[in-house]
C-alpha cells in the first residue's frame, strides 16, 4: 500500500558532522514501510526546492501500543545540497507532504541459506539499516555491520546496533576511530573465512559498493545493493534515475521502482 | 449543493470533458497513476514519447535540480508503438477520457510509420507529434525549428492518420510564429506549446556538466512567465486551438494561460513533485470559477484582449 500523505516533523536532532535524524508522525507510511525502502519527502513547508527528496527509513516506531503499530518512522539524512539544508531548519509541528513507501527494499529473509548477514555501510549509506538490523533480529537472523566512514565525526548511530545485541565493526579512512582504510577490507576477510555461510546487503557511495561488488563477485558470495540517485518523481514514471541494466539487450533499470536494492548481477555501473 | 460545473472544452476535432490533460513524459503510460487518482477525473493525459522501436534512453545523469525548474536529457526511453498498443492501450480503455499517443521519429518515413500504427490502435483520441524534443541526437528539434521542415512532416503525417492532430512546438527558436504557421498550414488541428527550454548546469567542483549529454531541457515553475508569452504570440499567429503547458502546478496558473489563449492545458514536471498534481489544478480551476461566478469557461479563453 502507498501513501500520499502529509507528516508531522516530531524532532530534528543533529548526530554527527552535518548528520541529523528527523522523526516523523505518519503512522501509514510507518506501517508499511518495509527495511530498504524509502519516502519521498518535501524539504521544505515552503514551496522551494521544487522536487521532494528520496529518503530510505532508518527506524520504525516506537510502537504507542502493539495495537495500534507504529505511528512514527525515522529518516538519517547528512546535508549534501540546498534541500538536505532546509531540512535541517525544520522544526517540531512542521508538516511535509510525503509519498512512501516506496521502491524495493532488502530481502527480509536471505536466500541460500547463508548462516549470517552482513550488513556494509558507507558514510550516510547506514540509513537504512538500523530497521534492518532489526527485523532480521527479529528472524532469528544473525547479523554483523561492518560501517566505514571518513573519520570518528561522521561515525553515528553505534548504539542501535549495540543495543541490538550487534557489535560494528568500524571503519575510517583516517583511523581516527577503528580500522584504517576502507570497509572493503574487512569485509575482504570476512568473505575469505566464510564465503559460504554469508550473504552482504550494501548501501553506501557508488565507488564503495563497486568495490563491494567486486568482492563478493569474486569470492562467490551474493549480494544486493542499495543505489542511490538524483531522483525527481520516486514512482517511476520521470525515467530520470536509471541504471545500466546487466542483461543482454541492455536498457536502463529505473533506481527507483526496480530498485532500490538490486542483486549485484542485475546491474552493470 | 450547486450543480457540477460544465468544463467541457473543444479543440476543433478533440472534445475533452475539461481542460486539464497531463503533459508527455510525465505522466508514463498513465497506469503508474492509477495508485494515486481517477485517470476519469482528467479531461485526458498524453503517453510518454512513442517511436517506431524501443528506445533505451541516454546515460544517467538524466536529470538535475534547478531554481524553481528541473533539467532532464531522457533521451525519449520508451518501450515502442508496437509494445503500447498491444500491452499497454487495451487496459487504458476502459477509462472515459481522451488518451492521447505522443508520437516522434528520427526521419519523416519513421513519423508517418509510428503515426500509421497509432491510427490504426483502438481507444486512442488524438495524436501529439512531438517535433520539439532537445534530447536526442537526431529528429525532434531538427524538425521543430524550420518552417519548412515543420510543414513537411505534419502534412506526412497528416496524410495518413484521420485522427485529431495535435503538433507541440518548441520554445527554442527565435520566433515560434513561422513554426505554428507551418504546422498549420501542413494540417494540424491543435498546437500545444511548450515544450522544454534548452538549459544546463555545471558541477562547479569536477567542472563537468551535470548531465550525461551536456544540454538538457528545463521545466517547471521557472519556465511559466516564458511560455505564457509563448502562447501570446502563437494566437497572435494562428486560429488553431492552443494547449498551454510550462511549469502549471495549480488552477491559477491553468487560468493565467487560458486568459492568454489557451483551450486547454497540460501538467507536466508537477506531476513528479505530486502525483495528485493534474486533479488538484482541476479542483483549483473549478473553484476559480465558482468564486469569480463564471459560469462558462469559454468566457475565459482567450480573454485577454489582443
Amino acid at each position: 500500500m502507498l501513501f500520499e500523505t502529509q507528516v508531522e516533523v516530531r524532532a530534528n536532532k543533529i548526530l554527527g558532522a552535518e548528520i541529523f535524524l528527523l522523526t516523523l508522525h505518519a503512522p501509514d507510511i510507518a506501517r508499511a514501510a518495509l527495511p530498504g525502502q524509502f519516502v519521498m519527502l518535501q524539504a521544505s513547508p515552503s514551496p522551494e526546492p521544487l522536487l521532494r527528496r528520496p529518503m530510505s527509513f532508518c527506524q520504525i516506531g516506537p510502537s504507542g501500543s502493539p495495537a495500534t503499530g507504529p505511528e512514527t518512522f525515522r529518516i538519517l539524512y547528512q546535508v549534501a545540497g540546498s534541500g538536505t539544508r532546509l531540512m535541517t531548519r525544520l522544526v517540531p509541528g512542521d508538516t511535509l507532504s510525503c509519498l512512501g513507501p516506496l521502491g524495493r527494499g532488502f530481502p527480509l529473509l536471505p536466500g541460500g541459506h547463508p548462516r549470517r548477514v552482513v550488513l556494509v555501510a558507507g558514510g550516510i549509506g547506514l540509513a537504512p539499516f538500523p530497521f534492518m538490523a532489526e527485523r532480521l533480529r527479529g528472524s532469528g537472523i544473525a547479523w554483523t555491520l561492518l560501517y566505514g566512514a571518513r573519520s570518528a565525526g561522521q561515525i553515528v548511530g553505534v548504539d542501535w546496533f549495540r543495543q541490538l545485541g550487534g557489535d560494528p565493526v568500524l571503519v575510517t579512512e583516517d583511523g581516527s576511530v577503528g580500522e584504517k582504510g576502507f570497509v572493503t577490507a574487512p569485509l575482504a576477510r570476512m568473505v575469505e573465512e566464510d564465503r559460504d555461510g554469508i550473504e552482504v546487503y550494501a548501501c553506501g557511495p557508488d565507488p564503495m559498493l563497486r568495490a563491494v561488488a567486486r568482492v563478493c563477485r569474486e569470492g562467490g558470495v551474493p549480494c544486493r545493493l542499495s543505489l542511490e540517485a538524483v531522483m525527481p518523481c520516486g514512482f517511476g514514471v520521470c525515467l530520470g534515475c536509471g541504471v545500466e541494466a546487466n542483461r543482454p539487450e541492455g536498457g536502463y533499470l529505473r533506481i527507483c521502482t526496480d530498485g532500490p536494492v538490486f542483486a549485484g548481477e542485475e546491474i552493470r555501473f | 449543493m450547486s450543480a457540477p460545473m460544465n468544463l467541457a472544452v473543444k479543440l476543433g476535432p478533440l472534445h475533452l470533458k475539461n481542460p486539464v490533460l497531463t503533459a508527455s513524459g510525465t505522466f508514463g503510460y498513465g497506469e503508474e497513476f492509477e495508485p494515486f487518482l481517477d485517470l476519469n477525473r482528467l479531461g485526458g493525459f498524453v503517453v510518454k514519447g512513442l517511436s517506431c522501436r524501443p528506445r533505451p534512453g541516454n546515460r544517467s545523469p538524466r536529470t538535475w535540480e534547478t531554481p524553481a525548474g528541473m533539467l532532464n536529457s531522457i533521451g525519449l526511453e520508451n518501450c515502442g508503438i508496437d509494445r503500447f498498443l498491444e500491452e499497454k492501450l487495451p487496459r487504458l480503455r476502459k477509462y472515459r477520457t481522451a488518451i492521447i499517443a505522443n508520437l516522434f521519429g528520427e526521419t519523416i518515413e519513421e513519423y508517418c510509420e509510428v503515426a500509421r500504427k497509432a491510427d490504426a490502435g483502438e481507444g486512442l483520441a488524438a495524436l501529439e507529434l512531438n517535433i520539439s524534443c532537445p534530447n536526442t541526437a537526431r529528429g525532434g528539434i531538427d524538425f521543430g525549428c524550420d518552417p519548412e521542415a515543420t510543414r513537411e512532416v505534419v502534412r506526412a503525417v497528416r496524410d495518413v492518420t484521420s485522427l485529431p492532430l495535435m503538433v507541440k512546438l518548441t520554445p527554442n527558436v527565435t520566433d515560434i510564429r513561422p513554426l505554428a504557421e507551418a504546422a498549420q498550414q501542413g494540417g494540424a488541428d491543435i498546437l500545444s506549446l511548450v515544450n522544454t527550454f534548452f538549459g544546463m548546469a555545471i558541477d562547479i567542483r569536477s567542472r563537468r556538466p551535470r548531465l550525461s549529454t551536456r544540454h538538457g531541457g528545463l521545466s517547471g515553475p521557472a519556465i511559466k512567465p516564458m511560455a505564457i508569452y509563448l502562447v501570446d504570440r502563437v494566437r497572435a499567429a494562428t486560429d488553431l486551438p492552443i494547449v498551454g503547458i510550462g511549469g502549471i502546478r495549480s488552477g491559477e496558473d491553468a487560468v493565467e494561460f487560458m486568459i492568454a489563449g489557451a483551450s486547454a492545458v497540460q501538467v507536466g514536471t508537477g506531476n513528479f513533485v505530486d502525483p495528485l498534481c493534474s486533479v488538484h489544478v482541476l479542483e483549483e480551476i473549478e473553484t476559480f470559477l465558482e468564486k469569480e461566478g463564471i459560469q462558462e469557461l469559454r468566457g475565459l479563453i482567450g480573454s485577454l484582449p489582443r
